[in-house]
């Protein structure tokens, strides 16, 4: 675990941590997690990931489950992992105004896999259309993940998705998942692939194809840096927050996890140029974070915690880039 | 929410605090929020050394997935959990072996609902043996405790497991200790049973 808690350094400098809830009654309790967001104009946007399991988690090995010290409690008698989104717009305190369910019904198809929905889904305006980009893995038998680029519209309180385009793997059309790119806020249809070697892509909608327009050099680290939010502009380049999987076996041989945080910066070649110190984003041994936007001079970052609540931050930009190493 | 607001703040001042961290778990589960409650649960009863307030939070814990519904094997894990934690309080005999009957009353497989009502028999007697310690109140409310409660599971329980004496003087029992004081559901359970039960026997 890292001794830097990025919740606190937000609140020990001016800064906030609030809850992101939907009412029970819609999701009957279990996980809401990785929210992603985006100011759109005068709207502060969310997207809300809701799962039907509930996350297990013990973090010091006393109370463990049956089944291991992390494990994912989902209904017995659905050995699916289910996730649906719901789109909710923030007052500018940071409080729901309203929120709504994705409307996916008239693109979904009878899943082929385990996993079903788009699941870390990042809010990114791109050409002037709203889109959410994340990961589905129920298209193929075998669980073959691809990043999606999935178009909604916001019409009278509703959300609707109106098209969907299963991004190719650019380079190798047979690799088995792609997950967490991580979308450029300002560059239409441009995402980091991988941090590092860092990796762009550019997916093209209309050709329904993918290429890869630059790769960096190799940063020596000991660990991979994995997305992560979206890219964010700043006045040296581009900033994301990405996160580092610790991933052990206990000492029966049961799987168990710690995830670390950092801030990236590239210049604005798109040349890896600094990391900063790792953190936890609230005190969990389990977070995530797919959102990440600027507001006047701080950072609005939207988080999962242990996969069972959802939360914004806003954080000062200085106090941010403080963070980077010399 | 404004209460929310400030047990978040106060937990992520000091993330390892158990305090903060249960603050936080009992105010997401009035919320219905179970899963969230759940994991500040977990992380209150790993971090306290306050053996009751661990307890409570397994109890709570349990009651969250209970909630969710149809998480059976987590549900008795963090149950066994707790009774491990203090084998001396009743009420996680009491949560385990109702869970114990419901499985048995649920299940269409003969051959599971006999172990089920075996299960739900052996918890009852070892918390009328041992499950007697309620001199400090739990840190969660919940209205789980009778006295009679693990006998009343124990007389349901002996006859699916073929003890049909000791079901019948152990309703008889209840009727003759606690008629007068027991929840109305109780009582009229044991008088429907005893109806029941001696209804077989003419």
């Amino acid at each position: 675990m890292s001794d830097i808690n990025l919740s606190k350094l937000a609140l020990n400098n001016g800064g906030c941590v609030k809850p992101l809830i939907i009412d029970a009654s819609l999701t009957n309790g279990t996980g809401l997690m990785n929210p992603s967001i985006f100011i759109d104009g005068d709207k502060i946007l969310v997207n809300i990931r809701h799962v039907n399991y509930t996350f297990y988690h013990s973090e010091k090995k006393i109370f463990q489950h049956q089944w291991g010290p992390l494990t994912y409690i989902h209904p017995e008698d659905d050995l699916h992992l289910r996730t649906t989104n719901y789109y909710c717009e923030l007052n500018e305190d940071l409080t729901i105004k309203w929120i709504t369910k994705v409307d996916t019904s008239s693109l979904d198809k009878e899943p082929l896999w385990e996993f079903v929905g788009l699941e870390d889904a990042r809010i990114v305006r791109w050409n002037n259309k709203l889109y959410l980009t994340g990961v589905r893995r129920d298209t193929t038998t075998n669980g073959q993940g691809r990043m999606e680029l999935s178009e909604i519209v916001v019409e009278n309180n509703t959300v609707k998705e109106i098209s969907r385009f299963r991004i190719p793997a650019p380079n190798n059309p047979n690799s088995y998942c792609e997950k967490n790119w991580m979308p450029f806020l300002d560059l239409p249809y441009h995402f980091v692939k991988w941090s590092n070697p860092t990796e762009v892509v550019v997916a093209d909608p209309e050709t329904q194809s993918c290429k890869t327009i630059f790769v960096g050099k190799q940063f020596d680290f000991h660990r991979d840096f994995r997305g992560g939010s979206q890219i964010v502009s700043v006045d040296s380049g581009y900033i994301a927050l990405v996160h580092e999987v610790c991933l052990f076996n206990n000492d029966v041989g049961r799987k168990d996890a710690v995830y670390l945080h950092r801030f990236l910066h590239w210049d604005k070649k798109f040349n890896l140029t600094k990391y900063s110190k790792e953190f936890s984003m609230m005190g969990g041994h389990v977070e995530f974070c797919v959102g990440m936007c600027k507001r006047d001079s701080n950072f609005l970052i939207t988080f999962g915690f242990q996969d069972n609540a959802a939360y914004v931050m806003e954080i000062p930009q200085k106090t941010v880039m403080d963070l980077f190493n010399d | 929410m404004t209460n929310l607001q400030t047990l978040i703040n106060e937990y992520i001042l000091d993330t390892e605090n158990p305090v903060t961290n249960f603050n936080l778990a009992l105010h997401y589960h009035n919320l219905n929020q179970t899963a969230s409650a759940m994991s500040f649960y977990l992380r209150t009863a790993e971090r306290t050394h306050d053996k009751l307030l661990s307890y409570s939070c397994l109890l709570g814990a349990s009651i969250c997935y209970s909630t969710q519904g149809c998480r059976n094997f987590t549900v008795k894990s963090l149950l066994r959990n707790a009774l491990i934690t203090l084998p001396d309080r009743p009420e996680a005999y009491i949560m385990l072996a109702q869970h114990h009957e419901h499985e048995a009353r649920k299940t269409t497989n003969s051959d599971e609902a006999i172990k089920s009502w075996h299960d739900c028999y052996m918890i009852s007697c070892l918390g009328e043996r041992f499950g007697i310690d309620v001199r400090q109140p739990l840190y969660i409310n919940i209205d789980i405790y009778k006295p009679y409660a693990l006998t009343f599971e124990r007389a349901v329980s002996s006859w699916w497991c073929g003890l049909c004496n000791e079901s019948k003087n152990l309703f008889d029992e209840l009727l003759k200790n606690y008629g007068d004081t027991m929840d109305e559901a109780y009582k009229n359970a044991v008088i429907g049973n005893i109806n029941h039960l001696n209804s077989l026997k003419n």
